[in-house]
């Protein structure tokens, strides 16, 4: 194998097309048998970390310069968890809204009653939140702003962030077509922290505190609720973007922080193929999730 | 910040691999859950294709009451046929029909009835497919005045409740047309067993006595076609539980009587 001094779009598209495939196809055939909890560890650990480590294993690529594993200051790692929290409160009114207009458009989404049965135990939960809070954020930071991140910043930082950020979104289809705009912004924003800061510990505590939001502001706030978002949100969501927007653009800006270049000047054609597919795969998944509702 | 991603990495799988093998351990332990009074018939449904395939033959020497459930953790329907030699009290012919798909945990299909002496079966049919269907059957003897109480509600004189059990709902279901309506609910402590009786004399239209409350619940307890449901007792999880009724152009009547520890809503 040819190693590469960097990550280059090629790999990065190519891993991401391999993630979105395995993560769909193993969910399937695991979820109804383990359940959600242990299907979210299996996700993160083989599907999504795994081949961002066995790439900088193989390429010798050193993790805290290349992947950006390293840590960051005091003041940066507070403002991304308040950012997360902020920009979190932005990303669930968009999902809800998102939600109300699907399902008023082309029906609501089946329910799986085996899975959700399989699903309904103390230990699962408990996986569940672990997964959530701890594990998405450093398995999915390491391999989206990571590995992706770095291979498209060859291009420029912000293109980086940009790209990676809805690459980001649009893996959340698998989740549900409501979910790619929030993932989306929530990635953009973490994609930003880590071109900001050089450190990808700023992005896992963004994570972290977004998903930790989800997990328990959620339910105490009624945005994990059925039915239309609550009133106050329609003020709170753009409020809560500013605020976030606001805490971004503050944290310290960190020496060596730009992008790595080498191995790859512009994307090859099959880098393009890989990404075709991705796009061609994830927009299929999408459809899929309409016909579901409209067959309801 | 390496090591410490690591770290967490290597601390998660240490607690995650022991709570996914407990989390299997208990759904295998959980996934089929025949009380011990009962006694078993597991089939594997992988070996082949049935057709009213002779599960089970009984001969009744007096009348009893049969209680039968099943679990399944297959998701295809299988047929399961109750055969009676003579009439099912609270039925209008001596034959129960199930379609059992995917049943586990704390749901199962069930059944109780009353039968005068003489012979009953259960008949499967099902395609060859993955998983295994368990019926659990128990039979207790009544005595003669019991039977003469439940041949009277099956006359239609449903005002006839067994001993300790109270009347908490009764209705004339002519003209009544309500959809899941709450006639009664009732707060489950840990381990308390419910009895419910409920009858009806409705031979047309649509009615539907079910109960439901957390993950649990008994549907059809009483319709047009299966009008006894005589003491079946329950022990279900803690929690607040209904029954509920569903009626639509039907006609005679309908008696709700539970026996418990603790005091009703």
């Amino acid at each position: 194998m040819k190693r590469t001094p960097a990550p280059t779009t090629s790999q990065a598209n190519a891993v991401f097309l391999f993630a979105a495939v395995v993560t769909l196809v193993g969910s399937v055939l695991l979820q109804p048998r383990i359940g959600f909890g242990a299907n979210l560890w299996v996700n993160e650990y083989v599907y999504i970390l795994l081949p961002a480590l066995l790439l900088a294993w193989l390429n010798r690529w050193p993790l805290d310069t290349t992947y950006k594993l390293r840590g960051t200051s005091r003041r940066n790692r507070l403002i991304s968890l308040l950012a997360g929290v902020s920009l979190w409160i932005t990303a669930a009114y968009l999902s809800k809204v998102g939600k109300l207009l699907l399902d008023r458009w082309f029906g609501v989404m089946p329910v799986d009653e085996a899975a959700q049965s399989v699903s309904a135990s103390p230990y699962q939960i408990i996986l569940l939140m672990i997964g959530a809070v701890v594990l998405a954020p450093i398995c999915e930071e390491i391999m989206f702003r990571g590995f992706i991140q770095t291979a498209y910043e060859r291009y420029s930082p912000t293109y980086g962030y940009l790209i990676t950020g809805i690459l980001f979104g649009a893996y959340h289809v698998l989740n549900g077509v409501s979910e790619v705009i929030p993932a989306s912004v929530l990635g953009v924003g973490m994609g930003f922290l880590v071109s900001r800061t050089g450190s990808l510990s700023s992005s896992m505590l963004f994570h972290a505190a977004a998903n930790l939001s989800a997990a328990f502001l959620g339910p105490a706030l009624g945005l994990s609720a059925a039915g239309p978002p609550p009133s106050w949100t329609h003020l709170a969501a753009p409020v809560s973007l500013v605020l976030a927007l606001l805490l971004l653009r503050s944290v310290d800006r960190q020496p060596g922080r730009d992008g790595l270049t080498g191995g790859e000047e512009r994307t090859p054609l099959k880098g393009v193929v890989f990404l075709t597919l991705t796009i061609l795969y994830l927009l299929a998944m999408g459809i899929m999730e309409i016909v579901a509702r409209l067959r309801q | 910040m390496k090591k410490t991603v690591f770290a967490i990495l290597i601390l998660c799988l240490a607690v995650g691999l022991p709570l996914m093998a407990l989390d299997l351990q208990q759904r295998g332990l959980n996934k089929f859950r025949v009380p011990q009074r009962f006694a078993k018939i597991t089939v594997d449904l992988n070996t082949h294709d049935r057709t009213d395939e002779l599960l089970l033959e009984r001969q009744l020497s007096e009348p009893a009451k049969v209680e039968i459930m099943m679990q399944s953790d297959s998701a295809a329907l299988k047929q399961v046929r109750f055969v009676a030699e003579s009439e099912i009290l609270g039925l209008g012919q001596p034959e129960l029909e199930f379609m059992v798909g995917q049943v586990t945990g704390t749901a199962s299909m069930a059944s109780t009835t009353v039968l005068p002496a003489g012979r009953y079966a259960i008949y499967l049919t099902s395609h060859k497919h993955a998983g295994q269907l368990v019926i659990g059957y128990q039979e207790h003897p009544i005595d003669p005045a019991e039977f003469v109480r439940l041949s009277r509600i099956h006359q239609g004189d449903l005002n006839n409740p067994p001993s300790g059990y109270t009347e908490v709902f009764s209705a004339d279901l002519t003209g009544l047309e309500v959809q899941n309506q709450v006639i009664y609910s009732l707060s489950v402590k840990n381990s308390e067993t419910i009895g419910i009786s409920v009858y009806t004399s409705a031979k047309q239209g649509m009615v539907s006595v079910d109960m439901a409350g957390g993950t649990s619940n008994w549907t059809s307890l009483v319709s047009t076609e299966h009008r006894i449901c005589d003491q079946m007792e329950v022990s279900p999880p803690a929690g607040e539980y209904q029954i509920k009724l569903t009626c639509a152009d039907a006609d005679g009547q309908l008696y709700v009587f539970v026996k418990r520890n603790g005091e009703g809503r």
